[in-house]
């Protein structure tokens, strides 16, 4: 009993670890994704307007026009074409690239890979006990085969442990580290470029090519039947609505955004406080349970296996049947 | 930030203003609106281009922590690497053995 509470003890320290939301972490990396599909979407619909616009406000000059007045408006294209030179472009890709690197460090260590590590370790040593018999003439076994198939299964089975403790602890650091960050780009990107500048901008650019219908509607007017100005201002009327309606792309965008930084910020204040519920605890425990007894199917497929052991994209570390490729 | 918003409602304002009107005092509005629609236009592009110095500090901390995760994956990748070469090390003993039984068999 002596021996066995410490690693009860640790058992329970790593489940705290192991308990790390592995299912936030991925919920975030989605929510990541969508900002950038949703930022992409705001940056384009900004470059459209403001071809529009420059078009806008020469339709409303009385100016005669040559090819080269359209100048203006093919240094505008290139300019904003180059959107990865935009401060929230920039800061989209650190999002995008900091919940990659989130989602790969999640995944590091993986069993799999430590099973197949296990697996060539075992059969070295089942090798070298082979070549030590044959050297010493005799039948006596410096590794027994069950030997090497129980080392091999022990050190994968420690490694596996070793990589999770590392990982969950390594992902706490991470994420707290980076929270402080992520709620300032969210903020920013959110209620200053969105909100302040590009939904500002759209609504004003969108005014100004209705000002040039509702100008052309006042100079005809006089002359113009009912019919003819109820389908004027029915038009008219469009437009206003389209205009006003601009907030609702920068919602959605807002929104994507809003989401990343809550789903952090939940994340880092879970691990902040180290508080595991019960729940929690109960689910990385049986998380741990299985891993070990995935480790004891592994050592009887070492023991078993007379191919070849490999890992399988489908069925994970399997025996491969004789005469087949899998 | 709060110019560019005083620019936009002095612009809107116009807006209001130049479609009631006819002949110079029409053009001579319609001028001032584009003139400060250009100018917001150049801020909210300035804006958007060079961010704010907190988004700057953010990002470029942010690019950091990034990079430490990737490092620390790394690390724990390494946990494999290390048994794959302890069996290397062993395979590599059990050949040796080998070859010095096959010189003993000679002699």
């Amino acid at each position: 009993m002596k021996s066995t509470m410490p690693v009860f003890m640790m058992l329970i320290g790593l489940s705290g670890c192991a308990s790390t939301p592995l299912g936030n972490i991925e919920a975030f990396g989605v929510a990541a994704e969508n900002v950038s599909d949703k930022i992409d979407s705001v940056i384009d619909e900004y470059n459209k307007a403001n071809v529009s616009d420059r078009l806008v406000m020469m339709a409303q000059s009385n100016r005669k026009y040559v090819k080269s007045d359209l100048d203006p408006i093919r240094k505008i294209v290139i300019r904003d074409s180059d959107k990865k030179s935009f401060a929230l472009y920039k800061a989209n890709k650190a999002l995008g690239d900091y919940s990659k690197s989130l989602t790969d460090l999640a995944s590091a260590g993986s069993q799999k890979e430590l099973s197949l590590a296990g697996v060539k370790l075992s059969r070295s040593l089942s090798e070298m006990n082979d070549q030590y018999k044959v050297l010493t003439e005799s039948e006596v076994d410096i590794v027994s085969s069950e030997n090497s198939n129980k080392l091999g299964r022990i050190v994968a089975e420690v490694s596996s442990f070793y990589a999770g403790y590392k990982r969950s602890r390594a992902l706490k650091e991470v994420i707290i580290a980076a929270d402080p960050s992520i709620q300032i780009i969210g903020d920013v990107l959110s209620n200053q470029l969105l909100k302040g500048v590009i939904e500002g901008r759209l609504y004003t650019m969108k005014g100004n090519e209705l000002a040039g219908y509702i100008s052309d509607y006042n100079a005809k007017v006089q002359t113009m039947s009912f019919s003819q100005r109820k389908k004027a201002l029915d038009d008219i009327y469009a437009m206003y609505m389209a205009m006003e309606s601009v907030s609702a792309t920068i919602v959605q965008a807002q929104k994507a955004v809003l989401s990343v930084t809550k789903a952090h910020g939940e994340l880092a204040a879970e691990l902040r406080s180290n508080r595991f519920s019960g729940k929690k605890i109960a689910a990385a425990l049986k998380d741990i349970k299985t891993v070990h007894k995935g480790f004891n199917d592994l050592e009887e497929l070492m023991r078993n296996c007379e191919t070849e052991i490999v890992a399988d994209d489908e069925k994970g570390i399997i025996c491969k049947a004789s005469g087949s490729d899998n | 930030m709060a110019e560019l918003s005083e620019l936009n409602k002095a612009i809107n304002a116009l807006n209001d203003l130049w479609p009631l009107l006819e002949g110079e005092d029409r053009e001579k509005i319609l001028k001032e609106r584009d003139s400060l629609n250009e100018q917001a236009s150049e801020l909210a592009h300035k804006t958007l281009l060079e961010g704010v110095p907190e988004l700057t500090d953010a990002v470029e901390q942010l690019k950091q922590v990034t990079q430490s995760a990737k490092d620390a994956r790394s690390f724990i990748d390494q946990t494999a690497i290390r048994i794959n070469k302890i069996e290397d090390t062993i395979g590599k003993a059990a050949l040796a053995v080998g070859k010095v039984a096959g010189l003993l068999a000679v002699l």
